[in-house]
């Protein structure tokens, strides 16, 4: 079987059969990249194919020192906040990222309890889910958020904690402990 | 105690508990719950990748979309690829009979109209640029190919809207090395994005309204030419497949081309149609 580095040599080379075959295996993962940071699938498929030539265009900087995997999802992430960014979306959040309001939604949103991640995630502001993404789902260190979106460290913490207390309260069904009874704890955090 | 601030709940993998949270953990169920929510979050969220990669959702991008960007960007090199398949030169009337001409060409699908309906749909903002970018060189190929002609509404739109260009946005022939002309990327992009627009809006107006007389044989020399631009084109990138300058060229002389193929076929007999040329 050919080694990733190998078709990934030819993929440089220009090799149709070798790009095919890089696209068709990471297609799915790069997809789920940009689906989330997206937030949104029209705009998703605007800029999917956009990282992809990105990535083509990295190839090169592949030095084999990390899994083809873990190279490609790295760079799709990277890529996708750049389309991202050049399309404008991440403008408000990026100059909104300190403030404390950083949630679409403000009232009524008991009424609507997500049922996954992804539905609650979309329903943060661009920055906070961002920020939750990279952290939470994708690993990365708040020095990383703050080097890949412009922001500080501390901006990265702050928008963090509000976007999971409120995934946690559209999360409610999800991450509520069950055997605690309605009349000690409601789905929503306790206001203080 | 009062409860922990919910936030303060969702910092605590980044700082641990206090000894007087831990002590108020202690006697708090409705705390101690909020902090098992928190574990629970954390722990779908990490899952949350694993289960988004290997979903059955459709794919964002196609393959065949993007081969023809990778082409044209010359990263796509390989012997079997370029483009397009050689077709021959046939023109097949409605009742069966064809006229095969002698040469051969590469026909095929323009790489700045991937969808029908909607030119630009799923082009990268980039290409879109490069497209406006190759206003200048379609509009040198209009001229050129206008050159014989007593009626070509195509160089003459081409020459309009890169005048309108140049009087809406300073444009200048001088400054096409120079930097010092618009204020920001932004700034030029959307510029080449408006111009890339008005070109394409008049290339579709001229494919559908052009009323030459006997154009077939203009068409057909256009063609040619184009066909020649473009083997130039696609020599020079294979030389330095990089550079811009030679990419738009090459995507201009492609966009000149589809249009000036639409125009060949409006311009036959209606019961033919064109397969080839």
């Amino acid at each position: 079987m050919e080694t990733d580095a190998a078709i990934v040599r030819r993929a440089i080379e220009g090799d149709e059969r070798a790009m095919r075959l890089l696209w068709n295996q990471h297609s799915p993962h790069v997809d789920a990249v940009v689906r989330r940071l997206a937030g949104d699938p029209d705009l998703a498929q605007d800029i999917a194919q956009e990282v992809w030539i990105q990535i083509f265009r990295a190839l090169p900087s592949w030095r084999g020192d990390a899994k083809f995997s873990t190279w490609v999802h790295r760079v799709a992430i990277n890529r996708a906040l750049n389309a991202l960014r050049r399309v404008k979306r991440l403008a408000a959040a990026e100059t909104g990222i300190e403030e404390d309001s950083a949630f679409v939604e403000q009232d009524g949103e008991r009424n609507m309890l997500a049922a996954t991640i992804s539905d609650a995630a979309r329903r943060l502001s661009p920055g906070a889910r961002t920020v939750f993404l990279l952290h939470d789902v994708e690993g990365y260190t708040h020095e990383e958020i703050a080097n890949e979106l412009g922001i500080t460290a501390g901006g990265s913490k702050s928008q963090l904690f509000k976007a999971r207390a409120k995934l946690r309260r559209l999360l409610a069904p999800l991450v509520d402990v069950p055997d605690t009874g309605p009349s000690e704890r409601s789905h929503a955090a306790p206001q203080y | 105690m009062p409860h922990l601030n919910t936030e303060r709940i969702a910092a605590f993998d980044h700082a641990s508990p206090t000894a007087d949270e831990l002590a108020h953990l202690s006697t708090c169920v409705i705390c101690r719950a909020e902090r098992d929510a928190y574990a629970t979050l954390a722990r779908l969220a990490a899952q949350d990748g694993y289960a988004m990669a290997s979903s059955q959702a459709p794919r964002l991008s196609d393959w065949e979309s993007l081969s023809v960007v990778l082409r044209a960007e010359g990263m796509l090199t390989s012997a079997s690829d370029h483009g397009v398949p050689e077709t021959p030169l046939i023109v097949r009337a409605l009742d069966g009979s064809t006229e095969r001409i002698e040469r051969t060409v590469k026909v095929g699908r323009s790489a700045l109209t991937p969808s029908i309906g909607r030119p630009t749909a799923g082009m990268p903002m980039w290409m879109r640029s490069v497209a406006a970018l190759a206003l200048l060189a379609g509009g040198m190929v209009g001229g050129r190919m206008s050159a014989n002609t007593t009626l070509n509404p195509f160089a003459a739109v081409a020459s309009a809207t890169s005048s309108g260009i140049a009087s809406s946005t300073t444009f200048r022939s001088t400054s096409l090395g120079g930097a010092d002309t618009f204020a920001s990327v932004e700034q030029a992009t959307a510029v080449l994005s408006k111009a890339q627009s008005e070109y394409e809006r008049a290339s579709l107006w001229l494919a559908a309204n052009d009323t030459t007389v006997h154009a077939s044989d203009v068409y057909r020399a256009r063609l040619a030419a184009l066909d020649q631009m473009m083997a130039a084109s696609r020599a020079a990138l294979r030389e330095a497949p990089q550079d811009p300058v030679l990419n738009n060229y090459y995507l201009a002389a492609s966009t000149a081309r589809e249009t000036a193929l639409q125009q060949l076929s409006s311009a036959l007999p209606v019961d033919k149609t064109i397969e080839g040329y």
